[in-house]
C-alpha cells in the first residue's frame, strides 16, 4: 500500500484503503480526523504562518474550515468522529516567553476548533521538545505519532 | 553514556581523526574559494569573477541553471557566467556559487544526510537568514545567505558516523534537557560547531562566516555580538518551529531571545511575519532546488 505524504500546510481527504502520512511536524500541528463506521477520514497539517496570518490570533486555523466543508459534504457526524492532534513542540528552553512557544497556541486553536464542530473525541501528543511525524492508517484507523526520529511512538485507536 | 551497541563502527575520538578519517567529506573546491573572496574584494572585476568560476565546469554550469530559474526571476535567459554576474551582481552570484558548492555536503542521495535532512535545514536556514538580514541591511543579504547554507556542515560529518545514533542523542537530550551540541560533547568529545569550524578554517573561510558556523547555537557568546550570527541563530530555530531539518537535532535547541530582540524581533507577530516570508522564500527555493 502506498503511502500518501502530506506536505506542510496541507489539507486531504482519505478513504478505506489510504495510508497517510505527515512528516516534519515541528511547532506546527497535524490532525487526523477519522470515521471509523466508513472507513473514511480527512488530515491536515496546520502551521502557524497559515494560522497567524488570517487576522486574530483567535480565529480557527483554515484547515479547520476545509474539515467543516468535509463534515457537511460527507454527512460525516461530528458525534461519532474521532480526532488525534500532535504537534506544537517547542524549544528547550521555552519557558514562558510567547516567542518561544507558538506551537502551544496553535495547538489550542486546533482542539478549541475541533470542539466548536461538535468533535468531542480527541485525543493529543502535543507539545515538548521533539517534532513528530503522524501516520493514518485508514482501514483500520490506527494512528501513529513518532517522536525524535523514531525515540518514541505512540498509537492511537480510532477505529471502534 | 554508552553509544548503541549495534554501531557498524565507533565514531572517532578526536576533532582531527574524525576529519582525518571520515572518507566522503567532500573539499571545497578552489574556485568557490576564489569567489568568495573576489565577491567580497571592492577592487575586482565583473570579469575576474566570471573567470573564477568558469574554471570550474561543474560549478559553472550549475551556476547557469541557478540564474536562469524562476527564483532570481531573471528578464532575460543568461547564456554565459559573464551575464549572470551582470544581471545578479556580485553578492548574488557569490550566493549561487555557494548554493552550487554547498550540495555535495548536504548530498540528498546519500542515506545518513537524506535521513537527517540537512540539505532541506541549510536551504532553510539560508531563505530565512536573508529574509532577516534583508530588513536590517539589504547589503549583507547575500553573505546571509551563504552562512545559513554554511552553518551545519560540521553536522554533516557527524551524521556520516552517526546517523544511526541520532534518535538516541535526541532522546537523552531531552531528558537531561541538554541542547543537542552538548550532548555531541558529551558523548563524543567535540561537538557539530567544532567540527565545521575545524573543517572551515582548513578552507579559509572568512571570519564572518567561521563565526556563524562556530557560534549559531551560542551568539550571546561573541566577544561583539554578529548581525549574520544572531540571523542564523533566529533562522535555525524559525525552521525547526516550521518543521524544516528536524532531522538532525531535532527541537532539542536552547534558544537565545537577546539574538531576537537584537534583531528587533521582539514579539511573536514580528516573528510569525518572518517566518511567513521565509517559508515563502524557502518554498520556491525548493522548487529550484527539487526538494519537494
Amino acid at each position: 500500500m502506498d503511502v500518501i505524504r502530506l506536505e506542510r500546510g496541507q489539507t486531504r481527504t482519505v478513504h478505506d484503503a489510504d495510508s497517510v502520512q505527515a512528516d516534519w511536524i515541528g511547532s506546527g500541528v497535524a490532525f487526523v480526523v477519522y470515521e471509523a463506521r466508513r472507513k473514511r477520514g480527512f488530515v491536515a497539517h496546520v502551521l502557524q504562518t497559515d494560522w497567524e496570518h488570517r487576522g486574530s490570533p483567535t480565529a480557527p486555523p483554515p484547515a479547520l474550515e476545509d474539515l467543516k466543508g468535509w463534515l457537511d459534504e460527507t454527512g460525516a457526524s461530528p458525534s461519532e468522529v474521532r480526532a488525534v492532534v500532535a504537534g506544537g513542540a517547542q524549544p528547550l528552553n521555552a519557558g514562558e516567553d510567547p516567542r518561544l512557544r507558538p506551537g502551544e497556541g496553535l495547538s489550542r486553536a486546533v482542539t478549541t476548533g475541533l470542539r466548536s464542530l461538535g468533535i468531542d473525541h480527541i485525543c493529543e501528543d502535543t507539545g515538548g521538545s521533539m517534532g513528530r511525524s503522524l501516520k493514518l492508517n485508514c482501514r483500520n484507523g490506527v494512528v501513529d505519532v513518532v517522536q525524535g526520529q523514531g525515540s518514541s511512538t505512540t498509537h492511537f485507536r480510532l477505529g471502534g | 553514556m554508552a553509544l548503541p551497541a549495534n554501531s557498524p563502527r565507533r565514531v572517532p575520538t578526536t576533532l582531527k581523526q574524525l576529519i582525518e578519517q571520515t572518507p566522503a567529506i567532500p573539499s571545497m573546491s578552489t574556485a568557490v574559494l576564489e569567489v568568495l573572496r573576489l565577491a567580497g574584494d571592492p577592487d575586482s572585476s565583473a570579469s575576474h569573477l566570471a573567470d573564477a568560476i568558469s574554471v570550474d565546469a561543474a560549478l559553472a554550469a550549475r551556476v547557469l541553471r541557478l540564474a536562469n530559474s524562476a527564483y532570481y526571476g531573471l528578464p532575460r535567459e543568461v547564456a554565459t557566467v559573464q551575464d549572470a554576474v551582470t544581471l545578479l551582481g556580485r553578492a548574488t552570484v557569490r550566493s549561487v556559487a555557494m548554493l552550487a558548492a554547498s550540495y555535495p555536503w548536504f548530498d540528498a542521495e546519500d542515506e545518513a544526510t537524506a535521513e537527517c535532512n540537512l540539505w532541506e535545514h541549510a536551504v532553510g536556514v539560508a531563505a530565512g537568514a536573508e529574509v532577516i538580514v534583508r530588513r536590517i541591511d539589504r547589503r549583507l543579504a547575500d553573505e546571509a545567505f551563504c552562512a545559513g547554507l554554511l552553518h551545519n556542515i560540521g553536522m554533516s560529518v557527524i551524521v556520516r558516523w552517526a546517523a544511526d545514533k541520532v534518535p538516541t542523542l535526541i532522546q537523552f537530550s531531552v531528558q537531561k534537557k541538554l541542547s543537542f551540541h552538548e550532548t555531541e560533547k558529551l558523548v563524543f568529545g567535540y561537538n557539530h560547531m567544532e567540527v565545521g569550524s575545524a573543517l572551515g578554517a582548513d578552507w579559509n573561510l572568512p571570519p564572518r562566516l567561521l563565526d556563524c558556523i562556530a557560534m549559531h547555537h551560542e551568539p550571546s557568546k561573541l566577544a561583539r555580538t554578529s548581525l549574520l550570527v544572531d540571523a542564523v541563530h533566529v533562522a535555525d530555530y524559525l525552521c525547526k518551529a516550521l518543521g524544516i531539518g528536524l532531522g538532525a537535532e531535532n527541537f532539542t535547541i536552547q534558544v537565545d531571545t537577546s539574538s531576537m530582540d537584537r534583531l528587533g524581533l521582539t514579539n511573536p507577530n514580528d516573528l510569525t511575519r518572518v517566518q511567513a516570508d521565509l517559508m515563502s522564500r524557502f518554498r520556491s527555493a525548493s522548487e529550484l532546488l527539487e526538494l519537494t
